[in-house]
Parts: C-alpha cells; sequence; structure tokens
C-alpha cells in the first residue's frame, strides 16, 4: 500500500507561518514569474533552481545553506510528483500529499464527526472540531490541475459541515469547470429540503452523491447504522435530491446482516426508488469497525453469490446501471463480471500469495491490503484468459 | 470492552402494533389469496394470515410480516415514509394522464379490397368522394394532433385498406413533419395495411420518413384465409410476400404483426404461434375479438364465451414459456403488458387496460368523414348506427368543444374504476381497466354490470393466471419478467 | 343466525345483520348476479333474508356450491370493510398529494 505521508525535517527557516499548503513541481525551468508560488521537488541532487517558494529535497542538498523553506523528505518517499498539492503541519515534523495529480482517486476527506455509526465503518467517526480541514481543502482546489477527472469528497458524514460544505462544492465548481465530483454522504441531512436546494442551487455541472441504503426494513438499516430513524431519514434524503436533479447512486456493503435481503432491497429501488442514477454494490472492507465486528459482519463472498445474481439482475431489467466493487474476480460468479469494475484505489490495492500466477491479476482488482485479515476461502488463481 | 454497538433487536420497533396502508384483496385459487396495494405491489397469502393481517394479529417473526412492509401494506412504529413513497408511485402510475393523447389515428380510406369476417368498417367500393378523408380534414386532423402537450405523438393511417389513399399519407407525413419542425415532439408514423398493394415506391417513402408498417396475420394459411377473404387471392400469401418484402426494404423491426381471434382461431393457438416464429416474429399479441362491428351486424359474430378465449389464452402462453424455456426467445405482448403494470412504477400507454379509460385522453382517430371518435371501437360503433361516442367534426367544432363534449366526458367519468361497484373493491383494479366502448356495446352503458361482463372475467383469469405462474414456476418468472419493457 | 331453507327452486338464506353488515351483503348480491337470481327482504328486525333462484342459464349450477361461495365471499366483504375503515383516511391523502399540481417536497 502506497504511504501519502512522511515525516519530514526542517533544513531552513520557514517564512511561512501554520500550515503550509502548496502544489510541487520538478520542472527546474518552471516559468519564473510563477516560481514564488510553487514548492520545488529536488530528487537527484542537481543544482537548485532559484525563485522557488519552497524546496522538498529527496537528499540532503550539496550546496552549503538551503534555501528559505528547505525540509527533507524521508527516504522512503516515491509518491510525490510534478502537480501534487502538499500540507506541511505547522510543527514542520509531517507532509502529506492533499491532491495528486496522476491518481485517478483524489478524495478530501471533510471530517470524520459523523451522525451515523455504521457497524462496518471504515473511518471510524470522531467527534472532535475538526474544522480546520475545511480551510486546507478551500487552499488546495484551486491549486488542482484543471484535468483532474474527479475529486471525491467523504467523511464522516460530509452534510455536517452545513455551508462549508456548499462552500466546497462551490469552490470545485469555480475552479474546475471540468470535473466531476463524487460526495459521498448519508443522506440524512437532506431530508431538509432547503438544505437539498441550496447544494442543488449551485448547480454543479457534474456532481453525484453515493448513499448508502443497506436495506428495504427500516429496521435492519438502522442496525447497520446503528442510528433510529436513519432510514427515514436517508429515503427521504434521496427523494430530495432526486427532485431537484441531482445525481444519486444508492451503495450497498454486502455482510451478514445485509446479503439476506439483497433482492428485496434491489427491488425495492426499483420499485421506489427508480430515479436513482446508479447503484454501487460493494464488497467489506477490513477496516475500522469491521474488524471490531467482523463476526457479526463477516460472510465469504462465494456463500452470497446467488443473492447477488438475484439484485444485480432485478436491477439490470430495469436499465439502472449496476456496478459491483471491491470484489475478487474468481469469487464473483461470471454472470456478475460485466457489471464488476476495478476499483481499489490504487494506493490501497495487494493481492495474495493464491494470486501469483492468476492469469487476470490485471483485470482483477485484488484485495484492500486490509483484506489480509480475512478474504474467500474460495481464492484461486484463472489458468487461461478468456 | 463493553460494546458500543447495540444488537439488531434494539433497532426494531417498541411494540408489535401496526397500521394497515390501502389494500385489496381476492381468491387467487382454492388455496391462497392475493392482496394487492394501492399501486399494484402483490402479496399471496393463506386466508387465515389475510385475517390475521387485518384483525392486526401478525406477528412480525411472520415471513410474511417484512414482505408486506417493505411492499407498504403495513407501517409499523419503525418508520413513516411509507406515505412519501405510496404518493410517489401513485403519481408515477398516473403520469401518463398530463402527458395526454398520443395515439391519433387517421382513416384515409373506408375502401378495401378483402373481406375480413370480423371487419367493423370497410366497403367494397371504389367510390373515392364517399369514402376517402379529404385534405381539409387532414389539415384539421393535424392542428388537433399538435394541441395535444404529449412529447410522443404517434400518427396511425387505418382504413379500410389506408394504402389506397397513400397519396393522402404522404400529404400527412409530410405536413407533420413540417409542422413538427417547430413543435419538436418525438413523432412516430405507422400505417396498419394488409399489404396487398405495397409498391416500391410506396416502400421508399416508408423507408426515408421512417414509416412502420403492421398487418394482420391471423395464423397459417388455412386460418387466415378462413379469417380473411381476399376473392380470387390467397390473403395469406399476399401477407406473406408482403412481409418479407417490406422486411426486405425498411428492417425487420419496421414490420410488425397482430393476430385477431375468431372462433376458428381458438383450436389452434399452438399453430398460430407456429406461424409467427416461421415468419420470423419473436414476439405474438394474444388478442381477443372486440364485440361489434360488421359481425354483429350480419350476425355472424363469433360468440364464444371469455372461458373459451381464457383457453386459449392459457394454453398459448403455456406453450410460449415452454419454448422460451427450451432456449428460443418469444415473447408475448398482452402478457408483456400486464406484467409492466404489475412489477414496475410506470402506468401502461396500452388503451384497453386504462383507467380513466383511454378515450380521447390517450387515443383519438379522425374517421373518413371527419367525424372524431375517442377510439377505434367507438368508430365501429358510429358505422353500426350508433355515434353515441361521436365527439364532433373536425370541419365544423373546435378542440376544445370535442374533448370536452359530454360523448367524451360521460364514458370518461362514469367509468372510472376507483367509482364503479366491484371494481373499487377489486384486488386487481390497479391491472385492469375500463372499457366504456366495450360495456356499451354489450350491456348498454359504459360501465356494466362486472359481473356479467367478459372484459372482466377475462381480465381477472388473466391476472390470476400470471400471478400464480410468477409464484408457482420460477423459471417461468425469470422469462415473464424479461418481457417487461422498463 | 342463519340457516338454509328451501321451496321448490328458491333457496333461502336468513342472515343477521349485527354481524353481516348490510353494505356487505348487497355487495356479495351484487357479485353473485352471474351465478343466480338474488333477492333481499327483511326478515326481521335484526336479519335479512337472501333468496336466490336458480332458473333459466341459473338452472345447471349446483345451488349448495354457490350459496357456500356466497358466504365466503361474505366474510370477505367483512374484511373489506375493516380496511376501508382503517386506511381511507391515509389513502385519501396518498390520492391527494399524488393528484395534486404542487411538488411533494413542498407539502413539509
Amino acid at each position: 500500500m502506497l504511504k501519502l505521508s512522511s515525516t519530514i525535517r526542517s533544513l531552513s527557516e520557514s517564512t511561512e507561518t501554520g500550515t503550509i499548503v502548496r502544489r510541487i513541481t520538478d520542472n527546474p525551468n518552471y516559468v519564473p514569474a510563477l516560481r514564488s508560488n510553487e514548492y520545488f521537488l529536488n530528487r537527484n541532487g542537481h543544482a537548485v533552481p532559484a525563485g522557488f517558494g519552497g524546496y522538498l529535497f529527496a537528499t540532503l542538498p550539496v550546496e552549503a545553506a538551503a534555501p528559505l523553506n528547505s525540509f527533507l523528505l524521508d527516504p522512503e518517499v516515491t509518491f510525490l510528483e510534478h502537480g501534487d498539492v502538499i500540507r506541511i503541519t505547522p510543527d514542520r515534523k509531517s507532509l502529506r500529499a492533499l491532491y495528486r495529480r496522476n491518481s485517478p482517486h483524489n478524495s478530501f476527506l471533510l471530517t470524520e464527526r459523523c451522525n451515523n455509526f455504521c457497524l462496518m465503518c471504515s473511518q471510524p467517526p470522531k467527534p472532535n472540531d475538526d474544522s480546520y480541514i475545511i480551510d486546507q481543502i478551500l487552499r488546495t482546489v484551486p491549486l488542482i490541475s484543471p484535468e483532474t477527472r474527479a475529486i471525491g469528497l467523504t467523511g464522516g458524514e460530509p452534510t455536517l459541515l452545513g455551508s462549508k460544505l456548499i462552500d466546497i462544492v462551490q469552490a470545485l465548481k469555480a475552479n474546475l469547470p471540468h470535473t466531476a465530483v463524487h460526495m459521498l454522504s448519508n443522506g440524512r441531512n437532506f431530508k431538509d429540503i432547503a438544505f437539498a436546494r441550496t447544494l442543488a442551487n449551485i448547480q454543479h455541472h457534474d456532481l453525484m452523491i453515493g448513499i448508502p441504503l443497506y436495506s428495504d426494513i427500516s429496521s435492519i438499516h438502522d442496525y447497520v447504522v446503528q442510528a433510529d430513524g436513519a432510514y427515514d431519514d436517508t429515503i427521504r434524503g434521496i427523494i430530495n435530491l432526486k427532485s431537484l436533479g441531482v445525481k444519486v447512486e444508492i451503495r450497498v456493503v454486502i455482510h451478514q446482516a445485509t446479503y439476506a435481503r439483497l433482492a428485496d432491497l434491489a427491488r425495492f429501488i426499483r420499485r421506489n426508488l427508480t430515479f436513482v442514477d446508479q447503484v454501487a454494490l460493494m464488497g467489506l472492507e477490513m477496516m475500522g469497525f469491521t474488524k471490531f465486528n467482523l463476526e457479526k459482519l463477516w460472510i465469504d463472498p462465494k456463500d452470497y453469490q446467488p443473492q447477488l445474481v438475484e439484485a444485480v439482475e432485478i436491477l439490470d431489467q430495469a436499465r439502472i446501471r449496476v456496478s459491483i466493487y471491491n470484489h475478487q474476480l474468481c469469487v464473483l460468479d461470471p454472470r456478475l463480471y460485466p457489471f464488476n469494475r476495478k476499483s481499489i484505489s490504487d494506493w490501497k490495492n495487494e493481492y495474495m500469495p493464491e494470486c501469483d500466477d492468476c492469469t487476470r491479476r490485471q483485470e482483477c482488482g485484488g484485495f484492500f491490503s486490509s483484506a489480509k485479515l480475512r478474504y474467500s476461502r474460495y481464492i484461486t488463481p484463472f489458468k487461461t484468459a478468456s | 470492552m463493553a460494546s458500543v454497538f447495540e444488537e439488531a433487536v434494539a433497532y426494531l420497533p417498541k411494540d408489535s402494533s401496526y397500521k394497515l396502508l390501502p389494500f385489496r384483496f381476492i381468491r387467487l385459487d382454492p388455496a391462497r389469496y392475493v392482496a394487492v396495494n394501492e399501486v399494484g405491489e402483490w402479496q399471496t397469502l393463506a386466508r387465515a394470515e389475510l385475517d390475521m393481517l387485518v384483525h392486526k394479529t401478525l406477528p412480525p417473526e411472520n415471513p410474511l410480516y417484512l414482505s408486506l412492509k417493505s411492499k407498504h401494506f403495513l407501517e409499523d412504529q419503525d418508520s413513516d415514509v411509507a406515505i412519501d413513497l405510496l404518493t410517489l408511485k401513485r403519481r408515477t402510475k398516473q403520469a401518463r394522464i398530463p402527458q395526454f393523447t398520443g395515439l391519433h389515428m387517421f382513416v384515409v380510406t373506408l375502401r378495401c379490397n378483402h373481406s375480413c369476417r370480423y371487419c367493423q368498417v370497410s366497403r367494397q367500393s371504389e367510390d373515392r368522394s364517399a369514402f376517402d378523408m379529404t385534405i381539409p380534414m387532414a389539415d384539421k386532423g393535424l392542428d388537433f394532433t399538435f394541441q395535444s402537450p404529449s412529447r410522443a405523438i404517434k400518427i396511425e393511417f387505418q382504413g379500410g385498406e389506408p394504402l389506397l389513399n397513400f397519396d393522402l399519407i404522404k400529404y400527412i407525413v409530410l405536413e407533420a413533419k413540417k409542422r413538427n419542425k417547430t413543435e419538436n415532439r418525438k413523432l412516430a408514423f405507422v400505417i396498419a395495411t394488409n399489404l396487398s398493394v405495397l409498391s416500391d415506391e410506396i416502400l421508399d417513402f416508408c423507408r426515408t420518413h421512417k414509416v412502420m408498417l403492421s398487418t394482420s396475420l391471423d395464423g397459417p394459411e388455412d386460418l387466415h384465409n378462413a379469417n380473411r377473404p381476399n376473392v380470387g387471392n390467397n390473403s395469406y400469401q399476399i401477407t406473406i410476400d408482403g412481409i418479407n418484402k417490406a422486411r426486405g426494404a425498411l428492417g425487420v423491426d419496421q414490420l410488425s404483426a397482430l393476430m385477431t381471434t375468431t372462433s376458428l382461431s381458438l383450436p389452434r393457438v399452438t399453430d398460430i404461434i407456429d406461424e409467427y416464429l416461421r415468419q420470423g416474429f419473436r414476439g405474438i399479441f394474444l388478442r381477443n375479438l372486440s364485440p361489434y362491428g360488421f359481425a354483429i351486424k350480419t350476425k355472424v359474430f363469433d360468440g364464444y364465451s371469455s372461458d373459451e378465449w381464457l383457453n386459449f389464452y392459457r394454453t398459448g402462453l403455456d406453450y410460449i414459456l415452454e419454448l422460451n424455456k427450451q432456449g428460443l426467445r418469444l415473447t408475448e405482448f398482452f402478457t408483456g403488458l400486464v406484467l409492466g403494470k404489475m412489477l414496475t412504477p410506470y402506468g401502461t400507454g396500452f388503451v384497453n387496460l386504462q383507467s380513466p379509460a383511454g378515450l380521447g385522453i390517450s387515443a383519438v382517430i379522425f374517421n373518413y368523414n371527419g367525424e372524431v371518435y375517442p377510439s377505434d371501437e367507438a368508430r365501429m360503433k358510429a358505422e353500426m348506427g350508433d355515434k353515441v361516442f361521436c365527439m364532433g367534426n373536425l370541419l365544423t367544432n373546435t378542440y376544445e368543444e370535442m374533448m370536452l363534449s359530454t360523448a367524451l366526458l360521460d364514458p370518461l367519468s362514469d367509468s372510472i374504476s376507483e367509482t364503479v361497484p366491484m371494481c373499487e373493491e377489486c384486488a386487481f383494479l390497479p391491472y385492469c381497466g375500463a372499457d366504456p366502448d366495450y360495456h356499451y356495446a354489450t350491456q348498454g352503458d359504459f360501465v356494466g354490470h362486472k359481473a356479467l361482463s367478459g372484459f372482466c372475467r377475462k381480465n381477472m383469469e388473466v391476472f390470476r393466471y400470471i400471478i400464480k405462474k410468477m409464484e408457482d414456476d420460477p423459471e417461468a418468472r425469470a422469462i415473464l419478467e424479461s418481457w417487461v419493457r422498463w | 343466525m342463519n340457516g338454509i331453507s328451501r321451496a321448490g327452486d328458491e333457496h333461502c338464506l336468513v342472515l343477521n345483520t349485527s354481524i353481516y353488515g348490510l353494505d356487505a351483503i348487497k355487495k356479495t348480491a351484487y357479485r353473485f348476479a352471474d351465478k343466480a337470481s338474488v333477492i333481499l327482504q327483511p326478515a326481521s328486525e335484526n336479519a335479512v333474508s337472501v333468496t336466490f333462484n336458480f332458473v333459466g342459464k341459473h338452472a345447471a349450477t349446483n345451488p349448495e356450491q354457490v350459496i357456500g361461495d356466497f358466504c365466503n365471499e361474505l366474510l370477505d366483504q367483512d374484511l373489506r370493510e375493516i380496511i376501508k375503515r382503517e386506511t381511507t383516511p391515509v389513502r385519501n391523502i396518498i390520492l391527494a398529494h399524488a393528484f395534486s399540481r404542487t411538488s411533494l417536497v413542498e407539502q413539509e
């Protein structure tokens, strides 16, 4: 798994105060007039070009005195590239990539607070005030490369930011007119039509909200998200968003509490929420709360294939776009291959020892590295590519 | 560490009380009842379970409970979003009403060169002035057509044999397309024809302007010719030759065929289906015969009972399902339409299964003499001498006068299923429709006594048969579900 | 209390109206128009007599079967009354919203 953060060491005086948010470049001939805004990534110990706002060194510089705002990177760091946006903490001891230009999966964690408490939450909620994140994001957005295909907004629960969320989406629209935005939200706060309307009124050119719905039955959904009344709120949120023309994706994580009624949920969606833009059926991530609740949640994906096939057929028949995520090809029923998306973020995916000789490794998304904790006992390499 | 997570039981409703949401029920077969909610979602159950459900003693542990909750038959303490969703679904079911009239039929001539047994209207005549629609009527007809707010407009040419007045068809198509440059509707054209006068010129025109053809194929040669004689010719052969010629010129998806059922057809359903397969069709519509027209007037009405037709339908459907199980893809369209009402949140565009009836608000027909009727059957009634359904005349009445005429509004409002005895409490109401013209023809009023209605009897048995298939035969269910047009 | 008596072609059933509502009886009688001629008459203060006549096109039917079905249908009608009483208000709300011009969500 790719690390996105690193320790660093200050090599010279820092002229900035507080958190540093800057874009980096490795181009020594960068336009001189604009250099003061960028930090230079010096990889190979050559002559240091002058005029940049700051410097990141992979190895100690040969010059006696490093320029202002210089930092030494950890030797392990290989992930930084031209166009990335980095954040350096006020104590100047750690660096993180907030945005990676070459990654197809950039997303911003907007807050760790949440009003649900899902049994399988991969980003367990924390009640702290983390509103400082918003400022960092608003500073990052203008630095993002305009060719970026998509930006994700995640949490916690993004809508807890209230009007600040609207500011962020507005900034994304204003700065990145060709970039899609995919927000993950439980949808509950959109039961307030006025709030939903402020989001819709931004008229973002390509915004989709991914909203989990775990059952056709309220008590089962509420159990999975550990919040009474969540189902009703979520449904109302979905209806409001769609009535205002905002795109909605319904997401379902498949585990012990959700697999049995998966087909019923598919029928429910098809009958009651036909207007959703797509449905994503996802495999369980072994992160966060999942580890704690593993015995309640774990079911071998091979064992729920019949339910999954039925659910997909129900939705596909109604021509609702269906995608399957986080499953390995060898445990999926072949009828589901057309719906399977290779999607594990590049900084998360790995393969198991059983996968060594598999001829379809590339096609298959592999695993989250966290899957080492538990994965299907049916993992089998494909012998011939077909 | 004590768990901060609650068990599933903590999220169950505080007590087992629940409220009923609107639904109707009916006996399905000796062992089961079927309950159907306001928007056509259904649940089969035993009579005893129905009793428990209604008397509020159905326990949450009963497997039926969750199914009924999911399908909005009941609502418990846990959730109150059912009404929002039912409202959305109800609105969706009736969404076609504000869309308004889509199908506009132009009877361009009554002249015909066939003498089909069941024909309602045609004349063996060469007299164009007596039996052809005129251009001023056609223009008014197009005025009327574009008054409809519907985004999708279908213009269908009827007769007689419409191709005998091909010049007028050309005029109407070109004129409609010209107007559509500003109207910007989704326009479709279809000609209902026996294909006997299909010239290259006609085919060229149809290809250029994407005009579809719909023909009659009643079954194998002997049956087809017995139903549809064409003196001195083999009507069947003409039809087959026409089908092949049209397909070659226009494409296989531009030509469709409809069968009509007569007493001669009733014992021959598998032969008819085989004929459709032989001719390369992958779908068939098992129709029943409307009880009027030339047939009644000439007293050769094929008075078969609903039960005989039901045998025809069941045998046909079983045969088609069997063929599908063996790997052949063949759809029965009538069943597909009913399934659409059962399985989707949408209503139907099929005029015979609409309430309020499709009269006028879904379809309208302009007769060769300018008279306007709200359905083809209504026009036929007029040809038999009873103009009860005549809305007016294109040449002398305005759109408002015709659409607001009592001739249209009375049958529409009198026959709304929710307001009519037996229908209003019938479980199958969401699947069925009002058929004022059928009941007027058979019983003399727009509503009819449904216990005596062949329309009612046939529909109820069809719905029962389809539901039982879905419940009892999973393989058949998968096939049936694939016939739904979403 | 009910019982079936017979006089010639006529079969008569007496129903207690404190058990079977009059509307339910009428609706059931209406439904059976194709199976028999059905005539309703008051029998006493709390009773209605239902007379079935199987003549003409109904002559071939099995009277016991028809009357048995009639009684079953009566019970079904009773259930329908209960459902209707409880669900009519909700149904009216659903229809009012479904057919209103304003957006569903604006009702909040």
